[in-house]
């Protein structure tokens, strides 16, 4: 059957429908799809809004461009999908559609509307089915382009054998156009937003290891919370009786600063390989970021962690890059900020750091923390150090978590909703938590 | 919060007065009016008043060390004047007070730098 036997006909029955596909539809599938980034939304949507003008049935096929794999959506069920191979559908009309760009028409003839008939673009059993049961004479196959590129196929057919027109085809071709730059938009979005997911997660804090003899929490709050990663950083690492304990800020908030504090704390994975004394370490780090020749700095801790064997003691080793220094709480309640200080890491072309040395018994606890602690901004001003010190004796003993979870909590209140910069804690309890009543 | 810059050049210094806290917001203000001087040429000898900020985060540390950086690459320097005691602990932590001269007034930040 050829394209002018197949001029469509306004059959009894159809009085109510449109029976062309009128100029308006690209425009109004456009507007229809515009509002989704969700590539699967935007191909529901795009089916809904084809139907019934341009096809009684229609059905999408997305290429997958790192597969190559066919994503089947559409037909009778507005939730069905399937996969298919690209071998599968090698040599079918589909392909040369997914190929060109150019759209094919299947034409059926009526005695043989059989499943078999459709395959060439309705390359699924079941979709077939479907489509044969309404007895079409056409089936348009329609490239989706955008970029110069074909990201898929829009097939529609009309039941009850009415086909589809030289000015219908170049009406559905311009709609099929519009609807591709919109699949192609949310296909991009989602691309993008894998990517970044993909980063982001390399950036997350790290999940915290078990030490013999040690209770090791941390809490992070970063200033963006949807992004999950911020400017302050914790890292912890070592094996056995070794360990080093990372803690530091980088100036600035969000991605730009997020990316920093994954160059940071690779960058002291790697030198403690070679180095463990924390001195040596930072001056190592200050080299490394100066040489980066930005305004970017960075203030850290860093901690070497020695448990006894018998877990009742350990040796803390550390040294500090413009940072506040860690805060020691004694299992009886004693609290002081240890006396360590040094130059924020990466803006003079060398530094030097100075180590300081504390013992921690059965109890003790060693908690490392960020600015955002100190300057939570609070409806009475900063949250401030003198704060934290008068809150912690409460908490000796209890662990380094529950230490943890109570600054947190405190700092929260404080702020009672306000902005606020990235907050992070690294806390060590020795033996974890002793004897503790509230 | 407003961040502003009235620039002065009682001699051969240049005299910075910022207005505002410096944070995320409005750091990137300070940093286009600093980069703009030291790029123009003959602003090499910085003098920053911090005098009436109340808040300088890290973010801002970033902007006087950008500035020090680029002074520093013209043979010139960044010196800044600070009273308010939550700035100076700032600087004091991060050993930023051995990376700037820090003087209480204006007048003595002038009169090191040129004598």
């Amino acid at each position: 059957m050829t394209l002018a036997e197949s001029a469509p006909l306004q059959e009894p029955g159809f009085e109510g429908r449109p029976a062309r596909v009128r100029a308006e539809l690209a425009e109004e599938v456009a507007v229809a799809l515009a509002g989704s980034l969700n590539l699967r939304r935007t191909v529901l949507r795009l089916l809904d809004a084809v139907r019934p003008e341009l096809g009684d049935w229609a059905a999408v096929a997305l290429l997958d461009s790192r597969t190559g794999a066919l994503s089947l959506f559409g037909g009778d069920d507005p939730g069905f999908t399937a996969m298919v191979s690209r071998r599968a559908v090698s040599g079918l009309d589909l392909e040369r559609v997914l190929r060109t760009g150019q759209t094919e028409i299947l034409h059926v003839a009526p005695e043989t509307a059989s499943a078999d008939g459709l395959v060439g673009l309705v390359p699924h059993q079941a979709l077939c089915e479907q489509a044969a049961a309404l007895r079409p004479v056409d089936v348009l196959g329609l490239g989706l382009t955008a970029r110069g590129m074909t990201l898929g196929a829009l097939v529609v057919l009309r039941g009850q054998g009415r086909g589809y027109d030289e000015d219908e085809i170049v009406e559905a071709e311009r709609l099929a156009n519009r609807a591709a730059l919109a699949l192609d938009s949310a296909r991009l979005y989602e691309e993008r937003s894998r990517v970044a997911s993909a980063l982001q997660a390399s950036l997350l804090p790290p999940e915290l290891p078990d030490i013999s003899g040690i209770q090791v929490a941390a809490r992070y709050r970063p200033a963006i919370e949807q992004l999950d990663i911020g400017g302050d950083f914790y890292d912890i690492h070592g094996v056995g009786d070794d360990w080093l304990l990372t803690l530091g800020d980088v100036c600035g908030k969000g991605v730009d600063a997020a990316v920093l504090t994954g160059r940071a704390r690779q960058s002291i994975r790697t030198a403690a390989h070679f180095e463990r004394r924390p001195s040596e370490l930072l001056s190592a780090l200050n080299t490394v970021f100066y040489e980066d020749a930005s305004d970017r700095f960075i203030t850290v801790v860093c901690a070497r962690l020695r448990p006894a064997p018998d877990g009742e003691s350990a040796e803390v080793e550390l040294a500090v890059g413009g940072h506040a220094a860690p805060i020691l709480l004694r299992a009886d309640g004693r609290v002081r900020q240890l006396e360590a200080g040094g130059t924020v890491v990466g803006v003079l072309p060398e530094a030097e750091y100075q180590s300081a040395t504390v013992r921690l018994e059965r109890g003790d606890t060693l908690l490392m923390f960020t600015d955002g602690v100190e300057e939570a901004r609070g409806e009475d001003g900063f949250y401030g150090l003198d704060r934290l010190l008068s809150l912690l004796p409460t908490y000796a003993g209890a662990g380094a978590d529950a230490l943890c979870g109570a600054v947190e909590q405190d700092v929260v209140e404080h702020l009672a909703g306000r902005p606020h910069d990235d907050i992070a804690l690294l806390a060590v309890t020795c033996g974890g938590a002793v004897a503790w009543q509230t | 919060m407003e961040l502003s810059v009235v620039i002065h050049r009682p001699g051969a210094q240049t005299v910075v007065e910022v207005h505002g806290d410096i944070d995320i917001a409005t750091a990137p203000v300070l940093t286009r009016e600093l980069k703009a001087l030291l790029d123009q040429g003959g602003h090499q000898h910085l003098i920053i008043d911090l005098g009436v900020v109340q808040f300088l985060d890290s973010t801002g540390l970033g902007v006087l060390i950008g500035a020090q950086k680029q002074a520093a690459s013209q043979g010139g320097s960044v010196v800044l004047v600070c009273t308010n005691p939550r700035l100076l602990k700032i600087l004091r932590i991060t050993r930023l007070h051995r990376v700037f001269t820090i003087h209480p007034a204006v007048a003595d930040a002038l009169a090191q730098v040129t004598g």
